[in-house]
């Protein structure tokens, strides 16, 4: 529960705000204000990465991060293509002549590159560090036949690897900046909702109200719809016209929804190289209650954090959550069940292997995707 | 043969995956990484490593041991510290509980802890643990700062233990 300061007594335990540490209560009022400096650097930061995006070349408005596949595939080739430059560089020019060139340990260790970008891929077997790592070792070639001086050695051979260091790093740093900008994306939506979760306990009561549950979740996915863009991630909608409604606070649900739609988007694996992921969110009527399911296909949910319930714990990330350096807080769960209790509803959530089969006791059987739902079912109002 | 190096980290993927790039570029080193304890115990049994760096908040992995101990400790990697409980198994001090004896080959003076926390909150369970070499992780270092530090524990430079 976010701290409650103004009010004389919580309502939810029997402390009351002179008990609070005075501590807290500074925490309390500062957090907003650093929150704010944080989220204005990483805005500050986007702006200044848009300008490189389109220094490289691409719309900033339109540029999304490639799948992570392709993405590989192209650097891959790349670094193939320096590799075969270095290589016809050394076989076309004297090695006299190099040696007046540049010092002999330079190029021995230029010697040792070509074969480094070939087994890069067996090297560094996780991708998400293959980009930086080409990046740097594009870079060092690149400045290395800089300081060749001009008529040592044959000119073409030389411009030949300086073009294809400098598109390699060009092609790493690009994809580089579209994974620290959606990082900033992310990060920034989680800034705001933190703030959000942090003040709701300090924002005046306001007297609940009928809201319409369409409204609820077009509202979630239009605060989403970047993130969702710069993701790639499909969001698919259909019961436009669902004209069901809660009574409640309208700002604290949309935030749970958001909360949760967030997790599902961060938490999405591509499905297959046709089409991009996407994540499904059904609202229906059932027993008096209306039901709003957020579902995607990605990163497991462990049995266990579910059954204990750890996941609804404040500041805890599931053991599959930190896949492929996705971030978070750890809040967004917590907060969201906290708003449907608060509601009188109840929060869901249920994670299995997507295809048939798969037994808990497989070692690997965290490895495939699964399909999580996060459920809220909240009371229906007329 | 080259110098063999595991570093233990989580956030190699993502923040940190830059400090990546001049190690392999060097050449030098034969490159490591495992991310939760659980992968860094199975490293360390199956293979032995000049130098050992070592974040301090670590997921647990598969291994019940680590989970329970990650419970035990309030299933946050800040509060829970496993990279602590891990290099205590690691030079010996805490062997019985987990059932396993780690490798006679670790040396304390090869261990380096990479860490966001600073010296005040941790230094003193660090020096406990007879590790030399702590550098805290902040946002003014270059992307040599892990190659450094490896080089700086392959060369026995043990640093003042004081924060950087």
């Amino acid at each position: 529960m976010p701290p409650r300061a103004p009010r004389e007594q919580n309502s939810s335990s029997s402390v009351t705000t002179a008990e609070i540490d005075p501590r807290a209560q500074e925490l309390l009022t500062d957090i907003g204000r650093v929150l704010h400096a944080n989220t204005n650097l990483l805005i500050m930061t986007e702006h200044s990465l848009n300008g490189v995006v389109e220094l490289l070349g691409d719309n900033a408005k339109t540029a999304t991060l490639p799948d992570p596949d392709d993405a590989d595939e192209q650097l891959y080739a790349l670094a193939l293509r320096l590799a075969a430059a270095m290589e016809h560089f050394f076989q076309t020019t004297d090695p006299e002549r190099r040696a007046e060139a540049l010092p002999a340990a330079e190029w021995e260790l230029m010697n040792e590159q070509p074969a480094r970008l070939r087994e890069i891929r067996d090297a560094i077997p996780i991708p998400e560090m293959r980009a930086p790592t080409l990046r740097v070792t594009a870079h060092e070639i690149a400045a290395r036949y800089h300081n060749i001086a001009p008529g040592q050695l044959a000119r073409e051979p030389v411009r030949h690897v300086l073009t294809e260091a400098e598109a390699l790093e060009r092609a790493a740093v690009r994809l580089d900046v579209l994974k620290t900008l959606n990082a900033i994306i992310q990060m920034e939506y989680t800034l705001r909702s933190l703030r959000e979760y942090i003040s709701s306990g300090v924002r005046q009561d306001t007297p609940p109200k009928r809201v319409l549950v369409r409204e609820l979740v077009e509202r979630a996915i239009r605060q989403l719809s970047e993130y969702a863009r710069n993701s790639r991630v499909e969001i698919r909608w259909r019961e436009h016209d669902f004209e069901d409604a809660v009574l409640g606070d309208e700002r604290e649900l949309v935030r749970a929804f958001s909360n949760v739609l967030h997790n599902a988007i961060k938490y999405s694996w591509r499905r297959d190289r046709a089409q991009a992921p996407w994540v499904r969110i059904v609202t229906r009527a059932e027993n008096s209650h209306v039901l709003v399911e957020f579902e995607n296909w990605g990163v497991p949910i462990e049995r266990d954090e579910i059954e204990t319930g750890q996941i609804f714990h404040f500041g805890y990330r599931g053991r599959r959550a930190t896949d492929r350096g996705r971030l978070g807080t750890g809040i967004g769960l917590t907060d969201a069940k906290r708003v449907a209790e608060a509601h009188g509803g109840v929060l869901r959530v249920d994670s299995h292997p997507s295809l048939g089969g798969m037994r808990p006791d497989d070692p690997d059987y965290y490895e495939h995707p699964f399909l999580t739902t996060v459920t809220f079912e909240l009371p229906l109002t007329d | 043969m080259k110098p063999r190096i595991l570093w233990v980290e989580d956030s190699a993927r993502s923040e940190l995956s830059s400090l990546v790039g001049p190690i392999y570029f060097s050449g030098k080193y034969d490159f490591n990484l495992a991310e939760d304890v659980t992968r860094a115990v199975r490293f360390v049994e199956t293979k032995q490593f000049e130098v050992m760096v070592i974040d301090l908040r670590l997921p647990p992995g598969s291994d019940d041991y680590w989970v329970n101990l990650y419970k035990q400790n309030g299933s946050n990697r800040a509060q829970a510290h496993l990279g602590l409980n891990f290099i205590s198994w690691l030079v010996g001090i805490d062997n019985k509980a987990y059932g396993r004896v780690a490798p006679a080959w670790v040396e304390p003076e090869r261990i380096g802890v990479f860490t966001v926390e600073s010296w005040s909150e941790v230094g003193e369970q660090i020096q406990n643990l007879r590790v030399k070499k702590y550098v805290q992780k902040t946002a003014g270092h270059s992307d040599t700062i892990l190659l450094e530090l490896i080089e700086e524990l392959l060369n026995g430079h043990n640093g003042a233990g004081n924060g950087t």
